[in-house]
């Protein structure tokens, strides 16, 4: 039965926008019909409304997320929105094998999306049943909610499989992640699939953010992934030619201390997957990668600088290659990891990783 | 679209928030009428044929949106034979869509596609169409039914053929392929499947999807990290040191592709890990035979880099050492840095590779320090 102590909120969250008319309220609190009679509704603020169920006035996890990270960016403080609600919704999200849908409907059956097995039948939509939208762009994106609305960062940074939190299933959601781990020590998007730089990205920041990162590289089925995943992230960057021997000193400009090259010659950008092109945007992807890890010390910060510098635009932004329009994505994460780079000695010749804790893991 | 059709219909506009939008999109009058009447649709969930081809106005205008999609799939549910449109419900288990209306989407689909092959929602409605094909035959009933479904598994299969035609390395398209080949489960796709990649890699090495798909097809898609109970999937010794001469060989065809190194480093390991995955004591008998696999692969590629280096060998156009070889050759060595020499060697190589790859001399340089660690505790 679905869990009436708790409410069973299915359709908190955020929707993308609001031309089905002012249902639900501000808070994008949705209701099971069970709860009706419940007695703790009626002991929720009044503001909350019963809502009519509508078939597509539903949430999805990427509005939430972008709300909520919106709703930080402006210097919000959260306390307009039901958190429990969504919260609570995560919950009905989580499939079995760990990984999450983005749709919260008010139709469906909170039992179907988190039954154990020989509940009977199986109220599931295809959809679920496919493997599109639960892929880990929906973990990262799950994962970064739930790691905004319990304050993770002020909890112990250590989460122990054994402490059931009463939203997610940590344990599944590690497990489905790792099995996305791909043989040359990237992530794909699904098990199975190709790594590449956006998925290990999602698979590595979940992990993170889980606080289950440490423990899976310990696995015994996982020996060696850590420095094969660092090392997939490194050999993203592109070459650079050697350095002539002769090379005139007085070309590199001193600034700060550090070595200025000439603007584009060892200007090096990173790819998504081996053999493909260099891409802005990879360099929050693999960049940010090693961030979390706190590696970043073992990339060639200047070289990728320059990469992404050479694709600033003359209206200003990022494009996607040079000579590329500049469009908000690549902008966005560009300057995403331009902030980070200031970190881990990502720009540092020489960097000694043992003194420096700061800078890992911070979210943007 | 004739609009005329809807002419009962009140339009519902987009609500972009009370004040003047911030980056607001500049829709054409098209678009924002053809929405416009979706939204009404929408509101009311009217699942139609005027609602059906509403959605085909909208998509062909917005083919990324979602909503629109999911839409037009309960439309076609609504409006195939057993229709369960009036529930409200629209969920799988209650309706089916008939196949000649699945077999024309996907035409349709298709050509939507044609621009915009890297469209996520498209994808996903081939395989939601798809799932409704492949529905409750999942228990074969019959032979017949069994190579039906086999059939329009390979047609699809043609079509995701064709799109990688034209970009051999679609993210979604290879993985469409696995999502149908995992569907059926069939032995026949699964070989398939291998002699599939081993044609890609052949017409470019350098694909590393193709090379990741021959993983794929040769593991029966379980990973690295899968449930012990799938262990009869990792590959025996034999196999392993096929697939290792078949990197080899790859390696071999361009020494400075990383996919075959990748690979080669993927198989061995998995035979090292399978050594080690019984408690605490490895299985000796692997272990021996797994450490037999990297040393043949050490002496290869040390011959490799040695005809590389021959002064009477003409170079491959990229000239210098291959990163990706030296790269492969120091993870072999480190799996024996127990052993003096082989650590020393592989020192010596990350102080070559601080050189001759110095994007990543900080990366190679702090492998350095690490094995010189090592080095010192052996002695």
């Amino acid at each position: 039965s679905s869990d009436t102590a708790t409410g069973g909120y299915v359709g908190g969250g955020f929707k993308g926008g609001t031309y089905l008319g002012p249902l639900p309220n501000a808070s994008g609190v949705s209701r099971n019909n069970d709860d009706e009679n419940d007695d703790r509704q009626r002991q929720q603020p009044s503001s909350i409304e019963q809502l009519q169920q509508h078939p597509y006035d539903h949430s999805h996890i990427a509005m939430t997320y972008v709300a909520i990270c919106t709703l930080l960016a402006l210097g919000d403080d959260l306390s307009r929105i039901h958190k429990t609600a969504i919260l609570q919704t995560l919950k009905a999200l989580q499939k079995e094998d760990g990984s999450f849908v983005a749709i919260s409907s008010n139709n469906r059956n909170p039992e179907s999306a988190t039954s154990s097995a020989g509940e009977g039948e199986d109220k599931t939509t295809v959809e679920e049943k496919v493997d599109d939208d639960c892929d880990l762009r929906f973990m990262y994106l799950t994962i970064a909610i739930w790691y905004l609305l319990t304050d993770q960062n002020n909890k112990s940074s250590n989460n122990n499989n054994n402490d059931k939190d009463p939203y997610i299933n940590i344990q599944s959601a590690t497990s489905y992640i790792l099995s996305c781990v791909s043989y040359d020590g990237s992530i794909g998007l699904t098990p199975g699939r190709e790594g590449h730089g956006g998925s290990t990205f999602c698979g590595t920041a979940s992990l993170h953010l889980l606080g289950t990162l440490d423990a899976s590289m310990a696995r015994r089925e996982l020996r060696g992934w850590k420095e094969d995943l660092i090392r997939w992230c490194v050999m993203r960057q592109r070459s650079l030619p050697k350095r002539e021997e002769k090379e005139n000193e007085e070309e590199l400009i001193s600034q700060n201390g550090y070595y200025y090259h000439d603007w584009d010659k060892y200007a090096a950008g990173m790819q998504g997957r081996p053999n493909k092109l260099q891409d802005t945007c990879y360099s929050y992807w693999i960049g940010g990668t090693l961030h979390m890890m706190n590696e970043s010390h073992v990339l060639d910060g200047w070289a990728l600088r320059d990469y992404v510098l050479t694709c600033q635009s003359p209206y200003g932004g990022f494009g996607k290659v040079v000579g590329a329009n500049p469009d908000l994505l690549h902008s966005f994460y560009t300057l995403c990891w331009l902030a980070m780079s200031r970190d881990q000695g990502c720009c540092e010749e020489e960097y000694d990783d043992e003194d420096d804790n700061g800078g890992g893991g911070r979210i943007c | 679209m004739d609009f005329a059709t809807l002419s009962d219909v009140t339009p519902l506009p987009q609500n972009d928030g009370p004040v003047t939008p911030v980056c607001s999109i500049a829709y054409t009058s098209t678009f924002i009428k053809s929405f416009d009447y979706l939204r009404a649709l929408l509101k009311a969930d009217e699942r139609s044929e005027r609602a059906f081809d509403l959605t085909t106005q909208c998509l062909k205008l917005n083919p990324a949106n979602y909503t629109v999609w999911h839409f037009r799939r309960r439309c076609l549910i609504a409006l195939s034979g057993d229709g369960d449109g009036d529930d409200g419900s629209g969920c799988g288990g209650g309706g089916t869509i008939d196949v000649d209306r699945i077999e024309k989407d996907l035409e349709w689909t298709d050509n939507l596609g044609g621009t915009n092959p890297k469209n996520y929602q498209l994808w996903y409605h081939r395989r939601a169409l798809l799932e409704f094909r492949f529905e409750g035959k999942s228990v074969r009933e019959s032979e017949e039914e069994a190579a039906l479904l086999l059939s329009v598994a390979q047609k699809e299969l043609e079509y995701v053929d064709k799109i990688l035609e034209d970009d051999s390395k679609n993210y979604h398209a290879w993985s469409h392929r696995q999502w149908i080949i995992r569907t059926l489960d069939n032995p026949t796709l699964w070989s398939t499947e291998i002699q599939y990649s081993h044609s890609k890699i052949l017409s470019d090495p350098r694909n590393n999807s193709a090379w990741s798909q021959r993983w794929f097809a040769l593991h029966e898609g379980s990973t690295i990290a899968t449930d012990s109970s799938k262990t009869s999937t990792i590959l025996s010794l034999e196999k392993a040191k096929e697939e290792a001469n078949y990197a080899l060989s790859g390696a071999k065809v361009d020494p400075y592709n990383e996919s075959p190194w990748r690979y080669l480093i993927g198989i061995v390991m998995e035979q090292r890990r399978r050594a080690r995955r019984a408690e605490d004591d490895a299985d000796a008998e692997h272990l021996a035979e797994s450490s037999e696999l990297v040393r043949e692969s050490i002496k290869e590629i040390r011959e490799m880099k040695r005809s590389m280096e021959h002064p009477l060998q003409p170079l491959p156009s990229e000239g210098g050492v291959s990163v990706s070889l030296l790269s492969a050759l120091v993870d072999l060595l480190e799996i024996f840095a127990d052993e003096r020499e082989s650590s020393e060697e592989a020192k010596a190589l990350f102080g070559e590779l601080a050189v001759e790859d110095p994007v990543r001399r900080k990366y190679w340089r702090r492998r350095e320090r690490e094995i010189s660690k090592k080095i010192l505790l052996v002695v």
